[in-house]
């Protein structure tokens, strides 16, 4: 999972709690998490990323020839990647989230869209909209 | 001596079936058109009165051109201004005159006249600074139009000296027994016009650089915050952040200067760190940053996951509104000072008898518990009730208007006024699961104790000016039943989420402007202020004589402001000629 974000990027703030957990839930079942800052420094990013507890990968696309490369529009984007390589999703933030759990208005990524991307990069059962969201 | 009659220049006469031909030829005739100094007026022209139009018209704000709904709004109301002529008006591009294509037509026909009469004259000027003709013919030494004969010589040496003295390069030929004279002074100030032509391309230029090239990005932060310069990604990319935002106010309020210190990064690292003011911006890479806007009234809020530690949410919210809530001051007996801020009422209370309250929980230092109620909508007759919850003959129970001061219950409680404070509902504020209204939801956040103008707010270490008694104090009401009052720097654990108050933050208006036609527009300043002065003040001359025993004839050039011919004859009189005086001598 690819998410391109930045530390001044509201509803990228506001859904990375969600990377964090779906990170803790589901990297040892093989997830891979690399978060994917648009062109900062380590200086704004690692105070950042070690309050958030973003204990998943963070690259620096120093140049933004990364998000060239994935024709990025915008802030958050979230790129869903099968273990071979292929694209099988790629959510352009922020989204309409799922109000039943609150996350609509908070995150940028709904959870259950989040679970389903998950589990079509990772073959593995959907949990239904909301039955994790206590995890946080 | 005769009247003065043009002649014309041989070297430029053009006969009529040559024109002609020229007009034929379609790349001659536009080379005569644009290098036609009619041509170049009439677009001067025309260029003067649409500008005119464009600044004397109103024209579509920036941030509406290209938006279809916004834009027929704003043509909208224009209606009551121009009525029935706003739909032509718009049609011809009237609201928009400087994003037309047709002006950027006549700017580019502009800059292609412009610059053909440049490069067309410039050989010709070239020439005649260089290899000047020397002699003349007797024919326009009688008819120039600057000329002065009379039927004597005069002597050749003293009339030489006389201009090299006034700075003229002098030659002279002798031929058929007559001596001819060619002087030539300041010729290089032919090119003055050039310049001031040049100047015209350059200054259009700018325009056209500035409008395909200028950026401008707005960005509001809050003390702390960093922003980037372009909201995707570009290989120009730089963020700004704002280290710290100052604000100076008079005793009346009125703001007299704001400034920001500013760090910016580029390619991940620092590479500036500056105070911005609206009138001395910072600079970095062609950027300037404005400050332009100054809001103190902000608040800095941070959520944990109170099982992990994570930051989950981290905002700093402005706090656009304002509540007005009385401010209370409480000493005890020794007459120390346990309480001295505004009460923000946080609750409301209906009474058995149908009135409408506003209520309020005040905790002091040793844990006694004060209630306040004031009616909805109070005025200033109002009384504001004070009474601790526990029923007995100690508990303290009082009621006050504003100004006075009450004892009881060993408190000595004086309401000295209303304070403005500020608010703001959120809307997607983080909610604690004990709610049970989902992750977010609404929350209102009121701050009181505020101190505009503080330094040094995004480092925590609040600054009192002396205008407010202590730390500023955040409530927020929504979480729980009973409303969340937190001291700077105080935290409190809600269901799982522990909320902080980080303090008051400043916001600053940001602006982040690059116009590279900056440099385009000095240099067109400086060379048609140079070139009109070198024109108008530069006395350039060339002067032809021929002497003979009998005669003496001179003519000459000079700009047209000059009256050479006057001073021909001044000259003559000079070097010794005995020359009556003639009306205009001493105009």
């Amino acid at each position: 999972m690819l998410n391109f974000w930045a530390t001044w990027c509201y509803p990228c703030r506001t859904e990375i709690p969600q990377f964090v957990d779906a990170y803790d839930k589901y990297k040892d079942d093989g997830l891979v998490v690399i978060g994917l800052d648009l062109q900062e420094g380590p200086s704004l990013i690692q105070p950042f990323a070690q309050e958030r507890g973003m204990d998943y990968p963070i690259l620096v696309d120093r140049d933004g020839e990364v998000g060239d490369k994935y024709r990025l529009l915008g802030l958050p984007t979230t790129v869903f990647i099968d273990a071979n390589g292929v694209i099988q999703k790629i959510f352009r933030g922020p989204l309409e989230g799922d109000s039943s759990n609150g996350t609509g208005t908070q995150g940028a990524i709904s959870e259950s869209d989040l679970d389903a991307g998950i589990a079509q990069i990772m073959a593995i059962n959907t949990p239904t909209p909301g039955a994790n969201s206590g995890s946080r | 001596m005769e009247a003065g009659k043009t002649i014309r220049d041989p070297v430029r006469r053009s006969s009529s079936w040559s024109r002609a031909l020229n007009l034929i030829n379609p790349l001659r005739a536009v080379w005569w058109l644009v290098t036609n100094v009619r041509f170049a007026i009439i677009l001067l022209v025309l260029l003067a009165l649409v500008s005119l139009a464009g600044v004397l018209i109103p024209q579509v704000p920036d941030n509406v051109r290209g938006d279809a709904g916004a834009e027929s709004t704003w043509l909208e109301s224009q209606h009551g201004r121009f009525g029935f002529m706003t739909s032509p008006l718009h049609e011809a591009g009237a609201f928009d005159v400087f994003h037309q294509r047709w002006f950027g037509l006549i700017l580019a026909v502009t800059v292609v006249s412009t610059g053909a009469y440049v490069v067309s004259r410039f050989p010709g000027i070239w020439t005649s600074i260089r290899r000047p003709r020397k002699r003349v013919p007797d024919r326009y030494l009688e008819m120039a139009p600057n000329r002065f004969q009379f039927d004597s010589a005069i002597d050749v040496d003293c009339f030489e000296a006389l201009l090299r003295a006034k700075r003229y390069k002098v030659d002279r030929m002798e031929d058929a027994g007559a001596t001819y004279l060619f002087a030539d002074r300041f010729q290089i100030a032919q090119l003055g016009t050039l310049l001031t032509h040049a100047a015209i391309i350059v200054f259009i230029l700018s325009a056209v650089v500035r409008r395909v090239d200028a950026f401008e990005a707005p960005l509001f932060l809050a003390e702390g915050e960093v922003m980037p310069v372009y909201a995707v990604s570009n290989p120009n990319q730089i963020q700004v952040q704002l280290r710290d935002s100052y604000a100076s106010f008079n005793d009346a309020g009125v703001p007299l200067d704001y400034r920001s210190d500013l760090t910016i990064y580029e390619r991940g690292e620092e590479v500036l760190r500056c105070s911005s003011t609206v009138n001395s911006p910072c600079s970095y890479k062609g950027f300037k940053f404005y400050e332009e806007a100054y809001f103190g009234n902000g608040a800095g809020v941070t959520v944990r996951d109170a099982t992990t530690g994570n930051v989950v949410f981290s905002e700093n919210y402005a706090l656009a509104g304002a509540t007005y809530s009385p401010r209370i001051r409480i000493a005890d007996e020794s007459g120390n000072v346990l309480f001295n801020e505004a009460v923000v009422m946080t609750d409301t209370v209906d009474t058995p008898d149908g009135a409408k309250y506003q209520a309020a929980l005040v905790t002091l230092p040793d844990k006694r518990l004060l209630t306040f109620w004031q009616p909805e909508n109070a005025t200033d007759a109002d009384k504001l009730i004070v009474f601790e919850p526990a029923s007995s003959d100690s508990s303290a129970q009082a009621s006050l208007t504003k100004g006075q001061t009450t004892q009881t219950a060993g408190l000595s409680i004086t309401y000295t006024g209303v304070e403005a404070v500020p608010t703001q509902l959120i809307q997607d504020f983080p909610l604690p699961s004990t709610l049970g209204e989902g992750a977010s939801g609404p929350a209102q956040l009121q701050m009181s104790n505020v101190v505009a103008g503080t330094g040094e707010a995004s480092a925590g270490d609040y600054v009192s000016n002396g205008s407010a008694p202590g730390d500023a104090r955040l409530t927020i009401v929504g979480l729980q039943a009973q409303a969340l009052s937190l001291k700077q720097g105080e935290s409190t654990t809600i269901g799982g989420l522990q909320y902080t108050f980080d303090g008051q933050r400043e916001f600053a208006g940001i602006e982040a402007r690059r116009d590279r036609s900056d440099m385009l527009v000095w240099i067109g300043a400086a060379a048609i202020v140079l070139g009109l002065a070198i024109t108008f003040w530069v006395p350039r001359r060339r002067l032809w004589a021929k002497i003979t025993e009998a005669r003496t004839a001179m003519a000459g050039q000079a700009p047209s402001h000059a009256n050479f011919t006057r001073e021909l004859r001044n000259l003559a009189r000079e070097a010794g000629a005995a020359v009556p005086a003639e009306p205009d001598d001493y105009d």
